[in-house]
């Protein structure tokens, strides 16, 4: 598969602070990568870096073989930023064409407004909106040019859970359309459904790095037996041996149950497996 | 050409923006009820009578009133134009589009001079037809007299834009364009008299140097372009003796310096800025 994205040991420093540490890390065509991580480990900073609007301290970035920030490959991106907020004054489909005017080719901005749901929504101002169709409305902004890369950075924060939902469906579709999407999230179970491959980003560094079973299977730990019993008995497992033996041994033993279940390990096992922590405690 | 295209869609959308928000309709309002109680009034105090003014005197009137106005509506205007969007998150957005930041300053001045330029001439512009129907109106002082006022409502609007690309904080830019306000509108008078007054010079007589302090300042190179063309002013002039460049070519060139010179500085800032 193509990179279209290389990362070489990226620095980026305020003062004395880094709050990029030298990480490395490629993205291929058509594939979701996810930057996961908590507030605060260099995930914006890294991808305002690859979208050209940050200067790194030092590094280096190629974005379709090219210095990030070059008009050329700004027609080919479209970005969700962290903080989206758009002209509070214009209707949506004001809002769209507008962006829309910034590019020599375009989508139609009635196509657009009709797949991403926004079009009963055309012509209110953007300030009425909700939380969930504001985001909507970011997303139409990144990819009204038909973009190749699509940069979202922590789209679904804030937003209800339907409203999630209904990103992820458009995240997905993007996939679907060959898209290649960065993504950067503090949900595990964001990153672990949409994501081909994750970097985890802890402190400015990277410290994992692979698809979400490879993560899991690396560092998740192992899955668990969980049996309502009298008491709730959890056991971890190595193997399906052990879940035959187990279940054989309550029998033997008389032992009622009310179900068995057998938990997988989440990606929040594998970031408090990397880092001591769940991803939401500072 | 390119350029010129982006600029001019950024400029667009900063009018349109202000357009919705209903700036331009109440800046209009009060440019033209400034002009009209202006006019009816002005001269109540010195003759007892009210009534339409011609518009020499009606500048007159309203010169003082001008002079406090325009600068604080182009710095409200226009002070969180760039700070305002980097704050907002609204910026990331646009600089992650093909244009760049010298399109954005440039386009999002010309947007705002768009506005009060057009408030200007359509408050001023209303009022001067009211006025020519129940007075009298010299085409040619009213022309210099709006023509001034967008020339220091671009300069402070450049000057606003300036402190926006330069400063961190919406709120830090807003006290800088307060300051600059009472800079230019009170301070800078003080000063020049003070150091007038200390040099043992006389304000019948002052040297060449009170009248090129003086000019450096917007506002004072605004009136000047303004008085020097009233032929009421003549008679008043003519007892002064000001030195050769006190006329309206230099005040001119003045306010000019000051819409290019910040818009420089803010683009040379905003280029070097991590947003």
């Amino acid at each position: 598969m193509n990179n279209v994205i290389k990362v070489i040991d990226l620095v980026k420093k305020y003062g004395d602070v880094i709050a990029v540490d030298g990480i490395s890390f490629s993205v291929r065509k058509g594939e979701i990568f996810s930057l996961l991580g908590p507030n605060g480990a260099g995930k914006t900073t890294t991808i305002e870096i690859i979208e050209g609007i940050r200067d790194a301290t030092s590094g280096e970035v190629r974005i379709f073989g090219m210095k990030p920030g070059d008009v050329k490959v700004r027609e080919k991106m479209g970005v969700l930023p962290q903080e989206f907020s758009s002209i509070e004054r214009l209707t949506v489909m004001e809002t769209i064409c507008y962006f829309a005017s910034m590019y020599d080719e375009h989508k139609d901005c009635d196509e657009l407004l009709k797949m991403l749901g926004l079009y009963e929504k055309r012509n209110e101002l953007y300030k009425n909106l909700s939380g969930g169709m504001k985001r909507r409305t970011g997303i139409a902004i990144a990819i009204v040019n038909n973009p190749e890369i699509i940069f979202l950075d922590e789209p679904t924060t804030g937003l209800d859970p339907a409203a999630r939902k209904s990103l992820w469906d458009i995240i997905e579709y993007m996939k679907e359309e060959k898209k290649t999407v960065i993504l950067t999230t503090h949900y595990m179970e964001e990153a672990e459904k949409l994501a081909d491959r994750i970097a985890i980003m802890n402190d400015g560094k990277i410290i994992a790095e692979g698809t979400p079973d490879e993560l899991i299977d690396k560092y998740g730990g192992k899955k668990k037996i969980i049996i309502d019993a009298k008491e709730k008995i959890v056991r971890e497992i190595s193997d399906e041996k052990e879940i035959v033996e187990i279940i054989n041994k309550l029998k033997v033993e008389g032992i009622e149950y009310k179900f068995i279940e057998i938990k997988r390990p989440s990606m929040d096992d594998v970031f408090i497996n990397l880092t001591g922590r769940k991803i939401n405690e500072n | 050409m390119n350029e010129i295209y982006n600029i001019l869609k950024i400029a667009k959308k900063e009018f349109m923006d202000n357009l919705r928000n209903k700036w331009m309709i109440a800046l209009s309002v009060i440019f033209l009820i400034l002009i009209l109680v202006s006019s009816y009034f002005g001269t109540a105090q010195q003759t007892g009578k009210v009534g339409w003014s011609d518009i020499s005197i009606t500048i007159i009137a309203m010169m003082a009133l001008v002079q406090l106005l325009i600068p604080i509506i182009s710095l409200m205007l226009s002070y969180a134009a760039i700070v305002g969007e980097i704050e907002r998150g609204s910026m990331n957005l646009l600089l992650s589009y093909p244009v760049s930041r010298i399109e954005v300053v440039i386009g999002k001045f010309i947007g705002l001079s768009a506005v009060v330029s057009s408030s200007i001439l359509l408050g001023f512009g209303i009022g001067g037809i009211v006025i020519a129907i129940n007075a009298s109106i010299n085409l040619q002082e009213y022309a210099i007299f709006i023509i001034a006022s967008i020339l220091l409502a671009m300069s402070y609007i450049s000057i606003s834009i300036m402190f926006s690309a330069i400063l961190k904080r919406r709120s830090t830019a807003m006290g800088a364009a307060i300051f600059l306000f009472f800079l230019f509108a009170m301070i800078w008078r003080m000063i020049s008299f003070g150091i007038l007054v200390m040099s043992g010079s006389s304000i019948e007589n002052p040297p060449d140097w009170y009248y090129a302090f003086n000019l450096i300042n917007p506002v004072q190179s605004f009136s000047t372009i303004v008085t020097l063309n009233l032929h009421l002013m003549k008679d008043v002039a003519s007892v002064y003796h000001p030195p050769s460049f006190y006329n309206s070519w230099t005040a001119s060139a003045i306010l000019i310096m000051w819409i290019l010179l910040p818009i420089i500085i803010a683009i040379y800032y905003f280029n070097k800025r991590d947003i």
